[in-house]
């Protein structure tokens, strides 16, 4: 019985001993926006999920309660009540990327609608350049790239075994722990890095919807801007959606 | 030419590196697998990635002979090779790569940086204004007008998507309190950057997350770099003897922050918050109408559908100083001075005839007046943050308010002439102290005294006889209150528990006119107090909101009226629920309802039994019972905001009753009115539909807008000997409004209005009439020149043949290319139109009047800033 029991033990210990190992990776970011014609800074918090298959990146803006953006609009008691900038998210806006297929997924907004799009990483090619600098204790390396009209510097880590970047950010060998615009309207720095030996499931929050891709996206951007340049509310306001945010969406 | 296409070809010439990299346990092919190539010192020099098949291939960097080839994926533990390339005839190299599964643990990590703090800001809407500016905003509320979301009424109050604003914060600070239409109405919009609409707001720190608030304070941002005193300066000179002449200064600085006006016109023009035109009361008075007695003798405007700076013939000054000084670290005090003075002229001929019972009354009227309002007032608020979770605030007001009206004219064929004085005399202060003993749990105390007293003299001369009459309102208010609010995780709720105190006094003599059976004195003391509990109650549950609010009430009511013998005293209890239900339909729609019941008592103004002269031919007094109102209201509306296909759409529908109400009698002849107001069972109702459409069409390049209203009341008055009469009104109002938002400077505007009354009495008499506006502007704007043409056409009634009045105005104006002066040239009333003809109808009587104008004037002014 005695025996039987310790090859019970013995034999389930090699069962588990040769599992593949799963394992997370979590880094928080402080993610800066400054966007050139915005009177401040937009600084929150975000958080990286990533494990072997997929990653999520999550801007904080409804967790800690404390932020607002734009969704939840037309809740005013009035009838003039027309125009609302504003979201109070139930959830957080998400980055979801699928490694297997290089696929990015988000929302990006067109005039407060929001559309699903399925981006590649494909698009980030970067260049890689002799140049380090230590990030919370790892070694990084420089490397840079003009992605949809903007400089960026990002500086990455091999030693953290993962493929994984904030934001949209991919397509370097490793874990990118900072991403700096050369104008500083987009400003994302690591400062914490949890590795843990445990299994997360990462969902993809977007299972089923549709989506468009970029091309579409920015298809229908540059119509709505069209459409926006001559529409004239009754004050007389003449509302326009930008040429560029982050990215640039209509080249001058 | 051969030869040096060979050389470049061998000069860029790179080996190649490429192979497949496979799971050892199934042979399968890895997918995005790294491949790093290093150096040997280990740095990485290029890197690539494994495709579906788990091939890869890459160049390999010249200068080296020996390269680190490193596999890796976080699935798979990592391969190292050395690859030699020795020279560079050797252009493909394969070298494939196996890769065994991890099953060794990651070294586990925890670090944790230095975080930047996070400035977050909740409930906050930026503009960036200059997306919004089109070039011809001169002040705040001109780009205020332009913001979604925001609008700006008559009286300068702005609402936030409907929603009442009532701060405006310069730099986050509160300068000017609730007569924040100073500040909108006067700073230029240059120096602004930026608009924050800060929605829930609480002007007490210590209530944020605490109290949900229906209000909104607008923020205004400096833009940066202005020295400690900034300002500009405007000067105009124009025909026929019209100036104008404006100074406006603001200071920054740490220890003070300061905005003063200064300002004179006879242009028409009101910068101040102040309004004795139009119907319409300043801001700062709706918090003290539970605090402020009656003024009846001088508290209406001239009547005129035309807008305000058309029927404004002014002399005005008015100049305002609102500071804030932060006289220690917890320590802050805010001072604001008004000094308003002007002279209105209007000259007004009347036509009424009234018509009920098969009799007819004809009047006619003409009367020329001047009107000379006066203010000084003064406010302050001293706030003292005693540590991080308590408050103490005192803060007060005092308002002395003379005007002074010289009448002459006719009344049919009397003469007359009619002098008033009134003189307002205001003051409260109150002592607030909140303590925040739980994170989200809040204690608030508070004391507030009020004392409003408002002597007035009538006198009136006409070819018959003189009368005079004096009139003394006045009231007391005190008003003790402790409430307890605090937010749970869905709900938040508030009990407010308080004592308030109110007695008003009325007194009035009237000499020279006597009438059989009326007291021509009043000697009245009106008390009402009232210990009170209010409870209030928010919850959110996913698609719904409800709102309930519960108000108890217990009156104990005391009237003497020396007119009457005996002395009314009651004691009454009353409820007033209110209860609100949002439901999200989907995120571009909405649909709402809210039940409403309020219990008003009659003011003071509706207690006095004996007659109060007003003017040459208007007498006033009350039959007075005590009787709640019990109003009842009923809304119900749908929305539909879509913002990217930019198509909002409204429909509503609105539910008024009152059980008791104030009844009308009316007792007219040719040379007097009588009215008496009598609390009775009126059973008044009132039914209200709406829709409001706006679509954007590309193709026109344009935008339309649909409203209408449509309304039915019922309601009763007496007129003469006619007994009670049963009264329908219907009034319908529609606009139509399509603008051009064209690419090119040139662009246009055209509004139509339309107004249809119909009167109807229980005997069958009826009255209609439908009025008709159009509005049409032109607008050229191109870089720092502008040129706008605007058009107005009334037509009092398109079925009578009183001819319609069109209005033409034209504006210039050019910027410096530094932009610090600018020059503007303004003509008003171009056709030069003397006097207005409109018409008034209602179930008793329909009347003709005309009335002056700001006549035509061409002003030419330039500013300079500083």
């Amino acid at each position: 019985m005695i025996r039987l029991t310790i090859f019970t033990l013995l034999f389930s210990y090699l069962l588990v001993s040769q599992e593949v190992k799963e394992s997370t990776l979590k880094v928080n970011y402080t993610h800066s926006v400054h966007l050139e014609d915005s009177p401040g800074i937009f600084q929150l918090n975000a958080f990286l999920t990533v494990n072997d298959k997929a990653s999520l990146y999550e801007l904080d803006f409804a967790n800690k309660g404390d932020f607002i953006d734009e969704e939840d609009y037309g809740d005013g008691e009035d009838d003039n009540a027309k125009i609302a900038i504003r979201i109070r998210p139930k959830s957080n806006p998400v980055f979801f990327k699928i490694l297997e297929d290089q696929t990015i997924n988000y929302i990006q907004r067109i005039n407060m609608k929001p559309f699903l799009i399925e981006d590649s990483v494909q698009v980030f090619k970067w260049t890689i350049k002799d140049d380090y600098k230590t990030i919370l204790g790892y070694n990084c390396q420089k490397a840079v790239i003009n992605y949809r009209g903007r400089n960026y510097v990002g500086y990455f880590t091999t030693e953290i075994p993962f493929n994984a970047g904030p934001w949209k950010f991919s397509g370097l060998p490793g874990t990118i722990l900072e991403i700096k615009e050369e104008n500083d309207v987009l400003n994302i720095v690591a400062n914490k890095i949890v590795i843990s030996n445990k299994h997360t499931v990462i969902d993809n929050p977007f299972k089923d919807e549709e989506s468009i891709s970029w091309d579409e996206y920015i298809t229908k951007y540059r119509k709505k801007f069209d459409e926006l340049n001559s529409y004239v509310d009754p004050n007389g306001t003449r509302v326009t959606i930008p040429k560029k945010n982050i990215e640039v969406y209509i080249e001058d | 030419m051969v030869l040096f296409f060979l050389i470049s070809y061998l000069g860029n010439t790179q080996a190649t590196i490429q192979g497949f990299v496979k799971s050892s346990s199934d042979d399968k092919p890895l997918q995005n697998v790294n491949i790093l190539i290093k150096s040997l010192d280990g740095t990485l020099l290029t890197f690539t990635f494994t495709n579906k098949d788990g091939f890869y291939t890459t160049l390999l960097p010249n200068g080296h002979d020996v390269f680190g080839i490193e596999a890796s994926i976080i699935s798979h533990q990592k391969v190292f090779k050395l690859l030699n390339v020795p020279s560079i005839q050797n252009k493909i190299h394969t070298l494939d790569f196996k890769l065994k599964e991890r099953v060794d643990e990651l070294e586990e990590v925890y670090i944790e940086g230095e975080k930047r703090s996070i400035s977050v800001k909740k409930d906050t809407t930026v503009y960036k204004i200059e997306k919004f500016k089109d070039g011809s905003e001169r002040t705040v509320e001109d780009i205020l007008k332009k913001l979604p979301g925001i609008t700006v009424e008559e009286n300068g109050m702005i609402k936030f998507k409907g929603r009442t604003v009532t701060r405006l914060l310069l730099d986050n600070d509160n300068i000017f309190d609730s007569n924040y239409s100073i500040g909108t109405k006067n700073i230029s919009s240059d120096i602004i950057e930026g608009i924050e609409a800060i929605e829930d707001y609480n002007e007490n720190p210590l209530l944020k997350g605490v109290k949900s608030s229906q209000d909104v304070a607008l923020n205004l941002k400096l833009k940066k770099g202005k020295a400690d005193i900034s300002g500009n300066t405007e000067l105009g000179l124009g025909i026929d003897s019209k100036k104008y002449a404006k100074l406006n200064a603001i200071v920054v600085s740490k220890k003070i922050k300061g905005f003063a006006s200064l300002g004179y016109n006879n242009i028409g023009e009101n910068y101040s918050p102040y309004n004795f035109v139009s119907n319409n009361f300043d801001i700062s008075r709706l918090s003290e109408l539970s605090q402020r007695t009656s003024n009846l003798v001088n508290d209406n405007g001239f009547n005129s559908i035309l807008p305000d700076n058309r029927v404004r013939v002014n002399d005005n000054f008015f100049g305002s100083l609102n500071t804030l000084l932060k006289l220690k670290k917890n320590l802050s005090l805010r001072v604001n001075y008004n000094l308003f003075k002007d002279e209105l002229i209007r000259n007004e001929s009347t036509n009424t005839i009234f018509g009920f019972n098969n009799q007819q009354i004809t009047i006619n009227t003409g009367e020329n007046s001047i009107k000379q309002p006066l203010i000084n007032a003064g406010a302050y608020e001293l706030i003292y943050k005693i540590n991080k979770t308590e408050l103490l605030t005192s803060k007060g007001k005092i308002d002395y308010q003379k005007i002074n009206s010289i009448t002459s004219g006719f009344n049919n064929n009397d003469t007359f002439s009619n002098e008033t004085v009134s003189r307002d005399v205001f003051f409260n202060n109150k002592i607030e102290y909140t303590n925040r003993f739980k994170t989200a749990t809040v204690f608030q105390s508070s004391i507030e005294v009020s004392s409003n007293d408002l002597p007035q003299n009538v006198n009136i001369a006409t070819n018959l006889d003189n009368a005079a009459q004096q009139i003394d309102f006045k009231r007391n208010t005190i008003d003790i209150n402790s409430s307890l609010l605090s937010k749970l995780k869905k709900s938040e709720y508030a009990i407010s528990l308080g004592y308030n105190f109110d007695e008003n006094f009325v007194d009035s003599d009237l000499q020279g006119i006597s009438f059989n059976g009326q007291n021509a004195i009043n000697d009245v003391y009106y008390r009402i107090s009232k210990p009170y509990l209010n409870l209030n109650y928010n919850y959110t549950l996913g698609k719904w909101n409800f709102v309930a609010d519960l108000r108890n009430e217990f009156f104990n009511i005391a009237l003497r009226d020396e007119n009457i013998n005996e002395s009314y005293n009651n004691s009454i209890f009353a409820m007033y629920p209110t209860l609100r239900i949002q439901r999200k339909l989907s995120k571009i729609s909405n649909l709402y309802t809210t039940y409403r019941l309020s219990n008003q008592i009659p003011d003071a103004r509706n207690v006095f039994s004996g007659l109060i002269l007003t003017n040459n031919r208007s007498f006033f007094n009350n039959n007075f019972s005590f009787n709640l109102f019990n109003n009842q209201s009923f809304d119900v509306g749908f929305r539909v905001n879509d913002f990217y296909n930019l198509f909002q759409f409204n429909i509503y529908s609105n539910y008024n009753y009152s059980k008791f109400g104030y009844l009308s009698q009316l007792n007219v002849d040719e040379d007097l009115t009588f009215s008496t107001q009598i609390v009775e069972a009126v059973n008044n109702s009132n039914l209200q539909f709406g829709f409001r459409l706006e679509k954007y069409i590309h193709f026109l390049r344009s935008t339309l807008n649909f409203n209408s209203n449509y309304s039915i009341s019922q309601y009763q008055n007496i007129i003469n000997n006619s007994g009670l009469r049963d009264n329908t009104s219907k009034n319908l109002l529609a606009e139509f409004k399509i603008r051009t938002g064209f690419k090119g400077a040139l662009n246009f505007e055209n509004n139509i209005y339309i107004n249809n009354n119909f009167f109807e009495t229980d005997s069958g008499d009826s009255n209609e009439f439908t009025s008709f506006q159009n509005d049409f502007s032109v607008k050229y704007i191109k870089n720092d020149f502008q040129f706008i043409i605007n058009t107005q056409y009334f037509k009092p009634d398109l079925k009578q043949d009183i001819s319609g009045d069109l209005f033409l105005d034209a504006s210039i104006r050019m910027t410096s290319k530094n932009k610090k002066i600018e020059y503007m040239l303004k003509a008003n009333n171009l056709l030069n139109q003397k006097t207005f003809r409109n018409i008034n109808s209602s179930d008793l009587s329909e009347s003709t009047f005309e009335h002056n104008l700001q006549e035509r004037f061409v002003l030419l002014s330039v500013g300079f800033r500083f």
